[in-house]
């Protein structure tokens, strides 16, 4: 397979313009800024707090806290999504944030309309939203068992979360159910994929491979639908068997990697690999090619 | 030889154990002109000015006072005996105009305004109070006997307008930053806290309940913008400095001593972020100044040729000197500059070409008759495109090296706990992080926000 291709940046770099040529096709193609997604665990009682009165409410956390450490923390709850997208006004080009909200354990979304709502990132790296006006909408989390029922919603009226240096990491607070001092305020701790999960992986021992590209699974050149690397952490179901036979990887898993995306665990079975390079990784390729081609 | 008996200043007799003086800008001039003399417990204050040079009492005289008993200040009644004042840049207009006034131990702090010359209690105001018992201030609740506060320059502006609240013993320590002109305890935010217990700050723990701070001009910039903490009877004395605006304990390092323990990185990864997290300091780049000493060390060092004078026919010598003693007495190699060729791969020949163009240009500029016989503008143009060759040659190679290497930067702090056989992951980690989609969003939401203040200093690598 032949490919090539060209990209034009705007003189911002802000977005780039161009061609790829896969074999004899031609496709256009522009790149922008991709969405980002943190993957977030949610509690109460983290000790966060409300202080002003709205429009001015302002959220605050405390890491060092007891509260933080000690409180009911909820896994995998809200999936929290941002995007900077350009616009051009008058030859000048301005971001604009878009942003989203998952419930993961009830399903229900939420992405506030453009003028609805404010964003900034302000020096410390402080990512807030404030809804400008409106609520969100509905959550109904009240048939959730457990600690999880007691979370009214997570969808918020504000949020303030401090990004880690890298930005894979952020940890702050939101303020649901009203916007003011009264409403409840959770604590949030979330990931996006850390980019050194990439390239090509290999279990010990094994001649099947897998892949990981821009946080999802790949199994003989095909992303895996519904795989997603959520800080160390890769998970995914559904491979039928020929991709398991690809991969060597059973039909849904968790595989844990360790901080530089060298060496990962199947959390299931305890067994491990690691990251496969030059030669080895050309043969095995081929040969997923092989099998991708079956 | 014990130091006789006085009579005090201005009319305050200093007769009591608990008195203390501090300097005040009390005109709002700009100038620690006034001495403020309290004595706490009593509510006694007096405000002195200086009206002579003469070497006596009267020299000095009181533009307010309060005497014991007295009523204190601005509603301050200055009744405890563990009340503290001091002078505070509360308005942030680089003046020391305002007197902060807490009690340890009750939540008690008032910072005071002056509103009018008069000699009574109503020439000042308060422009933030909590009562005795109050919350405090900013999230430090001062409820307990040891607290202290003073006024420290945080931002390195020059501008004595945060106030460092903390409590030896516990290492709990709170930076605090107005962000309002309200009357309430979140006029004032944390830049910097640790709760009780705590990590205290820059490795230097708190731990001790005589350990105390201070802010100090270790640059001598002109700005109180270190901390330097002691611990009497130890022997401990370390001095801060921040090297970010992290809200964490390694946002400050020490300069002095030079071993002390320093924050440790346990993973790679963490390692890694610490890197992306330090940026230099604005004000006091010592890695900068090291590496442009180096490259002008490095230019000094080409100057090429000799001149001299015969004395032989007169019975003497024959007498050669060379140009680089004469422009540059004393030269002497800078550690560093060794460096500079193996890393832009400019050698002696580049640099000595370099170094007649920019003496060519200096005597352009500092002469009045040789200037003449310097052709301009060729000799800027060459200066100019010789430093973009530099530039081009990979010179930030060179500062890299440097910045890893040099002691007091917090980058070279977390260098030096990556093992050599991990730099080369290392750099792939921190350019994979910085390729990162999630990173560079971030930096494009923070400059959409207008908040991206510093992108010039984002420019760190590992060497």
């Amino acid at each position: 397979m032949d490919s090539a291709g060209r990209l034009q940046f705007a003189p911002d770099l802000s977005v780039a313009q161009g061609t790829l040529t896969i074999d004899d096709n031609v496709v256009a193609v522009a790149a922008d800024l991709p969405p980002i997604t943190y993957a977030c665990a949610v509690a109460r009682n983290t000790g966060t707090y409300v202080t002003g009165v709205a429009p001015a409410l302002q959220l605050h956390w405390d890491l060092t806290s007891a509260d933080w450490d000690s409180a009911d923390w909820q896994q995998n709850v809200l999936q929290f999504t941002y995007q900077m997208q350009p616009q051009t006004i008058v030859g000048q080009t301005f971001y604009d944030f878009s942003v989203s909200f998952r419930d993961e354990q009830t399903g229900a979304t939420w992405s506030p309309a453009d003028g609805k709502f404010g964003c900034l990132i302000d020096q410390n790296s402080v990512f807030a939203m404030t809804l400008a006006s409106g609520s969100p909408p509905l959550d109904n989390r009240l048939w959730l068992a457990g600690e999880a029922g007691k979370i009214v919603t997570v969808f918020p009226y504000q949020i303030a979360l401090q990004l880690s240096a890298t930005a894979i990491d952020l940890q702050g607070a939101a303020l649901t159910v009203a916007n003011a001092q009264y409403g409840v305020t959770l604590g949030v701790s979330g990931s996006t994929a850390s980019p050194s999960i990439n390239g090509y992986y290999a279990q010990g021992g094994s001649e099947s491979n897998f892949g990981v590209h821009n946080g999802t699974l790949y199994v003989a050149g095909s992303p895996v639908m519904g795989s997603r690397l959520v800080g160390a952490k890769l998970s995914w179901q559904g491979l039928d068997a020929k991709a398991q036979q690809a991969s060597g990887l059973p039909p849904a898993g968790t595989l844990l990697f360790d901080t530089t995306g060298e060496r990962f665990t199947l959390t299931e079975t305890g067994t491990g690999g690691g990251r496969i390079v030059d030669e080895a990784a050309e043969a095995l390729i081929a040969r997923g090619a092989v099998w991708g081609g079956m | 030889m014990a130091t006789p008996k006085g009579s005090g200043i201005g009319r305050f007799d200093l007769g009591d154990w608990r008195d203390q003086v501090f300097a005040f800008d009390y005109d709002g001039t700009g100038k620690l002109d006034h001495l403020a003399c309290y004595r706490p417990g009593t509510g006694t204050i007096w405000i002195l000015k200086k009206v002579s040079d003469s070497d006596s009492p009267e020299a000095f005289a009181a533009v307010y006072h309060q005497g014991d008993p007295g009523q204190g200040i601005a509603g301050y009644n200055l009744a405890d005996s563990r009340d503290r004042v001091f002078a505070f840049d509360s308005g942030g207009t680089g003046k020391l105009d305002h007197l902060a006034s807490y009690r340890p131990g009750t939540g008690t702090i008032w910072i005071l305004k002056k509103v009018s010359d008069n000699d009574s209690p109503d020439a000042f105001a308060a422009v933030y109070h909590q009562g005795d018992p109050g919350s405090g201030i900013g999230g430090f609740d001062l409820g307990d006997w040891r607290d202290q506060v003073f006024a420290f320059d945080y931002g390195a502006t020059g501008k004595l307008d945060h106030l460092v609240c903390y409590r030896p013993g516990t290492g709990m320590i709170r930076i605090l930053k107005k962000v309002s002109d309200s009357d309430s305890p979140d006029a004032f935010a944390a830049v910097y806290h640790q709760d009780n217990p705590g990590r205290g700050i820059g490795g230097f723990d708190l731990s001790n309940g005589g350990d105390r701070l201070f802010a100090f001009d270790y640059g001598g910039t002109g700005k109180l913008d270190h901390l330097v903490c002691y611990r009497p009877g130890t022997g401990t004395i370390w001095i801060l400095k921040k090297v970010s605006d992290n809200d964490s304990p390694d946002a400050f390092l020490p300069v002095y001593p030079t071993n002390a323990v320093l924050p440790v990185y346990t993973t790679l990864t963490a390692k890694i972020s610490a890197l992306f997290a330090a940026l230099p300091d604005h004000n006091f780049n010592v890695a900068g100044n090291a590496a442009r000493a180096a490259l002008v060390n490095r230019l000094m060092g080409c100057t090429s040729g000799t001149f001299g004078f015969d004395a032989r026919g007169a019975g003497g010598s024959l007498y050669t000197f060379s140009f680089r003693d004469q422009f540059f007495y004393g030269f002497a190699p800078d550690a560093n500059a060794g460096y500079i060729t193996p890393a832009t791969g400019l050698g002696d020949d580049w640099w000595t070409a370099f170094n007649v163009v920019v003496i060519c240009q200096a005597i352009y500029y500092v002469t009045s008759n040789t200037r003449n016989a310097v052709r301009q503008p060729d000799v800027n143009n060459q200066v100019a495109a010789l430093n973009g060759a530099l530039q081009s040659a990979h010179v930030n190679f060179f500062y890299a090296g440097v910045l890893a290497e040099t002691v007091g930067t917090r980058v070279q702090t977390v260098f030096a706990q990556i093992a050599a056989s991990d730099r080369a992951q290392a750099a792939r980690m921190y350019v994979s992080l910085l390729e990162n989609p999630a990173w560079i969003s971030a930096k494009v939401g923070q400059a959409a926000s207008g908040q991206w203040t510093d992108q010039l200093w984002n420019y760190c690598t590992i060497g």
